[in-house]
């Protein structure tokens, strides 16, 4: 399946400029597994957005679909095919 | 309406009627909400892109503000160093039980970022040790004693907003 990671300007130049990587995952994952791959991909992005952790750190919040993690299934939130993973700064929302 | 007045950070979109006369843009099917109300399901939808862009977006935005299809919004007049986020953000305000509706009207512009916060999370972290205020007192190089007064200074704040969580929501300061 594919998932669309969106990332801002700030998280951007740590994945190669992309503001946009599709991850193609090879069955429907639950979200902590998905930022997994995508910690390995981009080792900046996992150091500075804190990816790969156990929890989601306060400094950043994930979306699904729009949705804040937090407010679904936090890491264990499942993707399925086409859906979108959006990662901000936390201060963004401010 | 659009306000751009030059001491202020933010750009806003509003209603005119709220600008200049009685109106109070938050609300819910025209109901104001009480502080409770307003914690509870008041909140934004958050926008990136650099400031040209948003300016755009707001002069889109605008006409669906007057009819109060979209209550209100603001963005960033230029980027906020202290947070080191490389693009400006617009907040575009609403009601959680209106946001699909928000959303769709934001879609039809050409929006494709969608992402929903509420405006607790926000408040929470402009509380002293929140994130955001803590990230603003260093980037200003305060010393502990100005941070301990902007810290006194944001929990007397929140607990006189918050006080009665049945009065009708009155707004904050910006």
């Amino acid at each position: 399946m594919m998932v669309l990671v969106k990332l801002p300007s700030v998280f951007a130049c740590l994945a190669k400029d992309q503001k946009r990587i599709r991850l193609d995952v090879e069955e429907e994952r639950q979200l902590g597994a998905v930022l997994d791959l995508l910690a390995r991909s981009y080792p900046e992005l996992r150091e500075v957005a804190g990816l790969g952790l156990e929890e989601i750190p306060d400094h950043i919040n994930v979306y699904h679909n729009g949705e804040n993690v937090r407010y679904l299934k936090g890491l264990n939130t499942m993707l399925h095919d086409g859906d979108t993973v959006q990662i901000i700064p936390a201060e963004a929302a401010g | 309406m659009i306000i751009d007045r030059p001491e202020s950070h933010f750009i806003f979109v509003v209603p005119r009627s709220h600008f200049y006369g009685d109106y109070n843009y938050i609300n819910y099917q025209g109901r104001q909400l009480t502080n409770r109300e307003y914690l509870d399901h008041w909140g934004k939808w958050i926008i990136f892109g650099p400031v040209e862009e948003l300016a755009g977006l707001a002069k889109k935005i605008d006409p669906y503000v007057e009819k109060k299809m979209v209550p209100a919004a603001k963005y960033d007049r230029e980027i906020i160093g202290e947070f080191k986020l490389g693009e400006c953000v617009m907040c575009v305000y609403c009601d959680m039980r209106q946001r699909e509706e928000v959303w769709d009207i934001l879609c039809a512009l050409g929006v494709d970022e969608k992402m929903w916060v509420f405006e607790r999370e926000t408040m929470e972290r402009w509380l002293p040790g929140g994130r955001l205020l803590e990230k603003w007192i260093t980037g200003q190089g305060m010393s502990e004693e100005q941070g301990e007064r902007v810290r006194e200074g944001a929990k007397e704040r929140f607990r006189k907003m918050f006080e009665d969580p049945e009065a009708v929501f009155r707004g904050v300061e910006q």
